[in-house]
């Protein structure tokens, strides 16, 4: 059993190996979250509805009038879960820290705050097709920590980089040839030496690119994965997916192309990819049509050819113009123990066993009483809005968001889901969340919400669940809420 | 001397407004090489099937010029409910069954159920009631909003390849099934004489450089009259397609004003036409984001009209100065 919240890949990996039939295990990722592999979770927490969810902080500013360089736009958890990183549309990358626990409150978990903010991307020109390129940060992903340092690749569209975060609390003092304000001495002036000593200072955290991998794609990047080898990763766009290793820059290899010889042919483009987190070899790739392609890395260099493919059959009874559209998936990520994959297409989230490619094994509605309102949504583009999903620690929870600041929680256990709201109206310190309802049609309950009334500005799009405790980070346009289970 | 300075004070402020819209809508995307690139792709399809679209009457609503995305569902509502719009879906299947069938499930699950029992209903009187036009409506809503949508892609930084690739689905989609009903028809020009005013000026700028192609081998479509009478654009989208214009196309079409107001006639309007590039409707441009030229006409025929209400008389003389202010206004 994986134990208690934190525990850190070493029980659960006994059945993860099991489940994979011998395949990586704890080897590969010392730092990994504990897991335990689709057996429920023994000692740890089971997910949404048993738990209490509550506010704990909100970061982000308060006024009506949102910048649209502040809108988040990808929020994404380290290994450990102690660091927390959001980018926004400004090409901002910014990374709070968990607080140690404070001995003499126990019970009180430790507060995120700012650990460090830094431009990651500009906005740039292409000069050959006279086009922007927008600098909004389109996805984070943490680098397994070995040292020190923190590394985290952020993309925009076209250029990925590799950020190393370190820390300085130190500083030299009594150099030789340099005065404390930095003026170089003569060195004919002087005439006895000193070793410099190391000070103490006020923390300092840098932020230094350390990689910059561009030139690789033409169209716009969706998708950054790390494989679990820890020298490698992809980067996927809307036709093509390379695979770069972080220490090389000037060159990548494309393993997936879609792009048909002639372009009007094209029908079909890829939306989200990732990396298996413990076959290294293996990797994923969703599409717009619905689909979800498995592909190995040992079978051939040009992963064109998948291993698996995964679709759900269309009801024919549910067919529309939209059916399309909707059935295009946003995301696909695979759970801690490898086993499984979610994907999120606009109305719903399915999980996938990966050895039964005919149909999900579970289907769960997010906002089911939108399918009648597909022609407005059409109309004003909120149907091709990109939601994303994500897996509770121990894989018996996951989550995604809605409208009206909404964002959903489905139990696999029991079950059960419940839907919450992220507003600044339940701001108190450790309140908790009442569940809401929306109303579909009919009377309309006290406290219920109605279909009209949604506000579709207000969308969570970018949630992240704490790898190993039930804390969840939802990114609410420009505004993050940090929600932590009542446990204790 | 009052005279001219007062006219070609109007002058100033007009263009001034004018211009200033057009930064407003974003700047131009293209090159001069992709306009090149796309005049030469000369003959697509689209082009003929949005001519044939032309005679069906436009939606309820009217073109947006602006990008919906930051209204409410509430306000985009009155189209929301694009099933119960339609009074009698049931009705509609005796009409017109192999349309009608999927009426019910096309907008709404409720409606389903209605319609398949209703389907038992031995009423056979339909009596030519809109529930079937109004399918069809719909329908045809559906795709002149797509092809908005498909041209509103290009005002945004870079088109989003995903979006366009679902749009140009859904459009694609919509035209087969045109296609078996039998409805993909061409009206004759008498038909299409007069523009309702609720028109999307996309289907009008299509339908008016359709003219001017030939239909396409390979396309099941017949081809476009080639009589349709120009129409009078409306004012308001010119924002939609203003906002292409190229750097040079600027220029062009500041000639082209010129031009229009020296001639002084509506008929003018036409010449703003005869440049325009006709890829810019090709799908697959689209699917690769290279806009060729921007239809740089269209937009600004709004202006033509009401620009050429004052006396021209004194035109010619202070297009000169207009056009150095215009310049300088450009800061090109």
């Amino acid at each position: 059993m994986a134990g208690e919240g934190r525990a850190r890949g070493g029980a659960g990996a006994g059945l993860r190996a099991g489940v994979l039939g011998g395949g990586a295990g704890r080897e590969r990722a010392p730092d990994a979250p504990g897991v335990s592999a689709g057996a429920g979770g023994g000692g740890c927490p089971a997910g949404g509805n048993d738990l209490q969810w509550c506010f704990s902080q909100v970061k982000g500013a308060i006024d009506e009038d949102v910048a649209e360089a502040d809108i988040i736009s990808t929020v994404e958890f380290n290994y450990s879960g102690d660091l927390l990183a959001t980018g926004d549309k400004g090409g901002r990358v910014v990374i709070f820290q968990r607080e140690q626990e404070n001995k003499s409150r126990p019970h009180s978990r430790g507060e995120y705050n700012v650990y460090s903010t830094f431009q990651s991307h500009e906005p740039e020109f292409d000069y050959l097709k006279s086009l922007e390129i927008e600098e909004k940060i389109n996805k984070i992903r943490w680098l397994p920590q070995q040292n020190a340092a923190h590394f985290l690749l952020s993309t925009n569209d076209k250029t990925i980089k590799l950020w190393k975060i370190s820390e300085r609390d130190k500083r030299a003092e009594g150099y030789n040839l340099k005065d404390e304000d930095g003026r170089l001495r003569d060195p004919f002036r002087i005439t006895a030496l000193r070793v410099p000593i190391l000070k103490p200072m006020d923390l300092m955290v840098e932020a230094s690119p350390r990689r910059i991998f561009a030139n690789a794609h033409t169209y716009h990047i969706n998708s950054i994965s790390v494989n679990s080898d820890h020298e490698t990763y992809l980067s996927a766009d809307d036709l093509r997916i390379n695979l770069w290793h972080l220490e090389i820059t000037d060159r990548s290899f494309n393993i997936v192309d879609i792009k048909p010889v002639n372009m009007e042919e094209l029908t079909e483009v890829i939306t989200a990819a990732e990396f298996h987190p413990h076959q290294c070899n293996v990797f994923v790739y969703s599409s717009s049509k619905g689909t979800i392609r498995l592909c190995d890395m040992r079978s051939s260099a040009l992963c064109d050819r998948h291993s698996k493919f995964f679709e759900e059959p269309e009801d024919p009874s549910s067919r529309s113009f939209f059916s399309e559209i909707i059935s295009s998936i946003s995301d696909v990520r695979f759970s801690h123990s490898g086993r499984y994959m979610m994907t999120r297409d606009y109305l719903s989230v399915k999980v996938w066993d990966l050895n039964m490619e005919s149909r999900p094994v579970e289907t769960h509605q997010v906002h089911e009483y939108l399918r009648s309102k597909l022609c407005s949504l059409y109309e004003n583009d909120c149907i091709f809005d990109k939601f994303e999903c994500c897996w509770g620690g121990s894989d018996s929870a996951i989550m995604t968001g809605s409208y009206n600041n909404f964002f959903r929680m489905f139990d696999r256990n029991t079950r059960r889901d419940v839907t919450l709201e992220a507003s600044r109206e339940n701001s108190k310190p450790r309140a908790s969340l009442k569940p809401r309802k929306v109303c579909t049609g009919g009377k309309r309950k006290k406290d219920e919400i109605s279909v009209d009334s949604l506000d579709f500005n207000k969308k969570i799009l970018h949630t992240a669940w704490h790898p190993a405790e039930n804390i969840i980070a939802v990114a609410a346009t420009n505004n993050l809420y940090i929600f932590q289970d009542k446990v204790n | 001397m009052i005279w001219r300075g007062t006219f070609s004070l109007f002058f100033v402020f007009f263009f001034n407004f004018f211009f200033q819209r057009l930064f407003i809508f974003g700047t131009e995307r293209e090159t001069e090489h992709e306009r090149g690139r796309g005049r030469e792709r000369g003959r697509h399809r689209i082009g003929n099937r949005l001519q044939a679209l032309s005679h069906q009457p436009r939606a309820r609503h009217g073109a947006r010029t602006h990008r919906p995305r930051d209204r409410d569902l509430a306000e985009v509502g009155r189209l929301t409910d694009c099933a119960t719009q339609a009074p009698h879906p049931s009705r509609c299947l005796k009409r017109v069954p192999g349309v009608a069938v999927l009426q019910g499930r096309m907008f709404a699950r409720g409606l389903k159920r209605k319609s398949s029992e209703d389907a038992e209903d031995a009423d056979g009187g339909v009596a030519g009631l809109p529930a079937a036009p109004s399918y069809t409506l719909q329908r045809q809503s559906l795709l002149d909003m797509s092809l908005v949508k498909l041209q509103l892609c290009h005002m945004l930084v870079e088109p989003n390849l995903c979006r366009s690739v679902l749009i140009a689905n859904t459009v694609r989609q919509i035209q087969e099934e045109m296609t078996q009903d039998g409805t993909w028809r061409v009206v004759a020009p008498q038909a299409a004489g007069r523009a309702p005013l609720d028109r999307l000026v996309s289907t009008e700028i299509l339908c008016r450089s359709g003219r001017e192609q030939e239909g396409e081998g390979d396309c099941p479509l017949p081809d476009p009259a080639p009589g349709q009478a120009p129409r009078r654009p409306q004012s308001s989208p010119w924002g939609l397609d203003g906002s292409r214009e190229g750097r040079g196309g600027f220029q062009k079409s500041l000639d082209h004003i010129f031009e229009t107001l020296e001639n002084k006639t509506p008929g003018s309007v036409e010449e703003l036409f005869s440049d325009v590039d006709s890829s810019y409707y090709d799908l697959d441009a689209v699917l690769t984001g290279m806009v060729g030229g921007a239809p740089t006409g269209p937009g600004l025929p709004a202006f033509a009209p009401t620009a050429a209400a004052p006396p021209s008389s004194t035109c010619r003389s202070d297009l000169g100065e207009l056009e150095h202010t215009v310049e300088i206004l450009v800061e090109t």
